[in-house]
């Protein structure tokens, strides 16, 4: 009796010798949710590690051991069926249904995450708002949702099978408020996205002069050299406008790491043309093509406000509309001091030139970094 | 470089764009800091490989599941769920991934609520708190277990060793007294880190030399005595206490061992021998407290001129502390010891490290618990906020060479 009793009771000994001992190489399990409730439209992103969703789907459809990203996108269904089914929305008027958007990979502290758009429609726009959550507690009880909610203010929570639910009521927003923040968000972005702004300044360096032969002479006129910077920043941000939503939206996807580095060649080419000019007429078309490749570099940046993809024409407008502010804003602070400059041989030789140069350096890191760091990622 | 991540927006909202002299820092900074930025991205291609994963024929991971699928078929079946609970916790351990504690606190909830629930699920459930340091948890459960089978021998051990990290160590042993009945190995193991502290260590450790020299005892049970012989003769400061941590890592078992790769980590590094400080925990790199030891053993190299990877050092140092925070924010532990020792040994912040140790100290009262909050009060200057601990040592006479340096240290600064 003893022994069999011994031997049984060692076992688990052996896990409790050190009481103390917490010690963990993972992290236990968590996801992150981040909705934001406008009118009557709640939108957002939900971040569930992709060791979770392996655990309850076996993304790892050929059971090499490497879950790849062919893998986690041909079970999208299945991952947003999951998610879907795994938190409920209601308003005080009723029901408001879930849908999906773009599933993109999201790297926290502890590995890659599937980060998926979320939207939900409410009849009106909701005064409380209630969340029930049910995203793998029957599977593991130590998991955690962490919940940033956007409710007029800004709330948190933490849900758990004990607390799996949180009702909140609406803080009192003026109407417009997305639009509002959006456009917020579109204009501190011009100014947060360095490598958009400095694509900016290498195509307004210039812009007060003209070529003549090897040098450079001040532009004749103030109303050409306004013309030129108008289109010039017109062009691209039609053009980032137009790639930006198409990547919001979805219909366009892209490997991240080319667009960033595209961004990055952008910059080189468009500082290097300062220096060496290649194209001089028509400025505003290779801004507009250039526009391209850096609005779908910001598809980065609104999915990582939890834009959804959905017809958020509202958000994607502000947002533009914040960007071309912003844009505006730095070309009105820029083109007067240049205007002012543009017979001095400092602003040739101070400025121009080494400004280039010095972006053409900057670009190349970037361009380098983006090209051979598989990690990289965001507005940089 | 700032970099905008989801969860910083709220913060970055707030700031107002600069002016000239910000673009000239971010353009500096771009130029010099790593990227890394957490945004969602689409990866460039199908093959790219995000996660490495135990593969399907994995057989070990394999039995797991099927253990948990049986379990979801039968919830309440108590040989069933206990069977898997016991192999979620062990793989747990041994892997060091909490996830899997989880999964066998899932398949535990059955009796959640219930009035009467079976010996072996209060055990594991015991197990499961303990391991999450919640003490009071555990030892209601094991108080439960005890009351209705007072000769529970699982449920004593594992009561002794609460009792013995909360300093209450006649309770310890008289816990073992009652387990072990008339297995002397067990009884010597069990009573040895309690009585070493009660001012009994050249006894207990030479009753534990005993005891294994009859060669009783199946190999967990004197692969734990082995541990606490080593740990005895450490903080006596015998000569042979690191030639005992080899023995105990030399037993069979010692390989999934980490709490004892830890100890002698830390023995190894107090007495300044980094390298081969990272050597016993390379099988563990990835834990917690095995990243502390080597943060503080690859300072050790850097301060001799040995390595220089200060940024990378930084880099991962930030990286703990991330995880930490993280744990804390979904209302996990607090780490406070860990956090000690990384603003002691790490930060050489030792106002911080104070604080945390005493915090720490309220929880814990393990020889290194009291190590931290001695030594973090020596360097603050703060000597009143040693006094638990020094209270501590003078009430149960405890023997430990370095402990005692560092309250003679205190109490004579000069």
């Amino acid at each position: 009796m003893m022994a069999a009793r011994t031997v049984s009771g060692l076992l688990l000994c052996v896990a409790l010798l050190a009481a103390s001992w917490t010690a963990a190489a993972h992290a236990p399990s968590d996801s992150f949710l981040r909705l934001d409730a406008d009118d009557a439209t709640v939108t957002g992103r939900w971040d569930i590690a992709l060791r979770d969703l392996h655990e309850l789907l076996t993304l790892d459809a050929d059971g090499n051991g490497a879950i790849t990203w062919g893998e986690v996108h041909s079970s999208r269904d299945r991952i947003a069926a999951t998610a879907l089914g795994a938190l409920r929305v209601t308003s005080g008027a009723g029901d408001c249904p879930l849908e999906s958007g773009a599933l993109r990979i999201v790297e926290h502290s502890d590995g890659p995450y599937a980060a998926l758009a979320l939207r939900a429609e409410c009849d009106e726009a909701p005064e409380t708002l209630t969340l029930d959550y049910d995203l793998l507690f029957d599977l593991d009880a130590a998991h955690r949702g962490l919940l940033r909610l956007d409710f007029g203010g800004a709330r948190s929570a933490v849900f758990s099978p004990s607390e799996p639910s949180v009702s909140y009521e609406r803080d009192r927003v003026a109407p417009g408020a997305m639009f509002l923040r959006y456009l917020r968000q579109g204009a501190w972005h011009i100014w947060a996205g360095l490598d958009h702004l400095l694509f900016l300044l290498c195509l307004l360096l210039p812009a007060v002069l003209q070529r003549h032969g090897d040098g450079w002479r001040a532009a004749p006129d103030g109303r050409t050299a306004f013309v030129d910077v108008l289109r010039v920043v017109t062009a691209f941000t039609l053009a980032h406008a137009l790639s930006l939503s198409a990547a919001a939206l979805d219909w366009l996807q892209l490997p991240s790491r080319w667009v960033e580095a595209g961004v990055a060649a952008t910059i080189v080419f468009a500082a290097a043309n300062n220096l060496v000019p290649m194209v001089q007429r028509r400025l505003w078309m290779l801004a507009f093509g250039f526009g391209l490749v850096h609005g779908a570099g910001y598809a980065g940046v609104l999915a990582g406000l939890g834009l959804p993809t959905g017809t958020l024409a509202l958000a994607l407008l502000g947002f533009n509309v914040g960007v071309e502010g912003g844009q505006i804003l730095i070309a009105a602070l820029f083109m007067p001091l240049a205007w002012l400059a543009r017979y001095t041989q400092w602003y040739r030789h101070g400025v121009v030139v080494p400004g280039s140069v010095l972006a053409v350096l900057v670009g190349l890191w970037w361009l380098l970094q983006r090209l051979f760091n598989v990690r990289l990622e965001g507005l940089w | 470089m700032k970099i905008i991540r989801p969860d910083e927006e709220a913060h970055v909202q707030t700031v107002a764009p600069g002016g000239g002299t910000r673009l000239a820092c971010a353009l500096l900074a771009a130029c010099l800091a790593a990227p890394g930025a957490a945004a969602p991205y689409v990866p460039e291609s199908n093959d790219a490989v995000l996660l490495e994963v135990a593969p399907s024929d994995d057989a070990a991971i394999a039995r797991l599941r099927q253990l948990r699928e049986a379990t979801r078929h039968a919830p309440d079946n108590v040989r069933l769920v206990s069977q898997f609970a016991r192999a979620a916790i062990e793989h747990a351990r041994a892997t060091a991934d909490p996830r899997w504690l989880g999964y066998a606190e899932s398949a535990l909830g059955a009796w959640n609520g219930r009035d009467t629930v079976p010996a072996e699920i209060r055990m594991l459930r015991a197990t499961i708190a303990q391991n999450r340091h919640r003490f009071d948890s555990a030892l209601a459960e094991l108080d439960a277990v005890i009351a209705t089978d007072p000769d529970h021998l699982q449920a004593r051990v594992t009561r002794a060793v609460i009792h013995t990290v909360k300093a209450r160590y006649d309770a310890a042993i008289a816990d073992c007294e009652a387990a072990a009945d008339d297995n002397a190995l067990l009884l010597a193991t069990c009573t040895g880190a309690a009585r070493s502290l009660r001012g009994d260590a050249e006894a207990a450790l030479a009753a534990l030399d005993r005891r294994l020299a009859d060669g009783a005892g199946d190999p967990g049970l004197r692969l734990w005595a082995l541990s606490v012989a080593a740990e005895i003769a450490a903080r006596l400061g015998h000569e042979d206490a690191g030639a005992r941590y080899r023995r105990a890592l030399a037993a069979p078992g010692a390989e999934t061992d980490q709490p004892l790769r830890v100890a002698f980590a830390d023995f190894l590094l107090d007495a300044g021998r980094p390298q081969e400080a990272m050597r016993v925990l390379a099988p563990f790199a990835q834990a917690e407290d095995a990243r502390l030891r080597l943060l503080r053993a690859r300072k050790q190299l850097m301060a001799a001129g040995e390595r220089d990877d200060r940024d990378a050092w930084a880099r991962e140092r930030r990286a703990l502390e991330a995880r930490f925070d993280a744990v804390r924010a979904r209302g996990g532990e607090d780490h406070y010891r860990e956090r000690a020792y990384a603003a002691l040994f790490l930060d050489e912040a030792p106002g911080r490290a104070v604080w945390l140790a005493a915090q720490n100290w309220r929880e814990l009262k393990e020889p290194l618990d009291a190590r931290l909050l001695l030594a973090s009060a020596g360097a603050a200057g703060d000597a009143a906020a040693a006094a638990p601990v020094l209270d501590w040592m003078q009430r149960f006479d405890v023997q430990d060479v370095r402990l005692r340096a560092l309250a003679a240290a205190l109490k004579d600064p000069s």
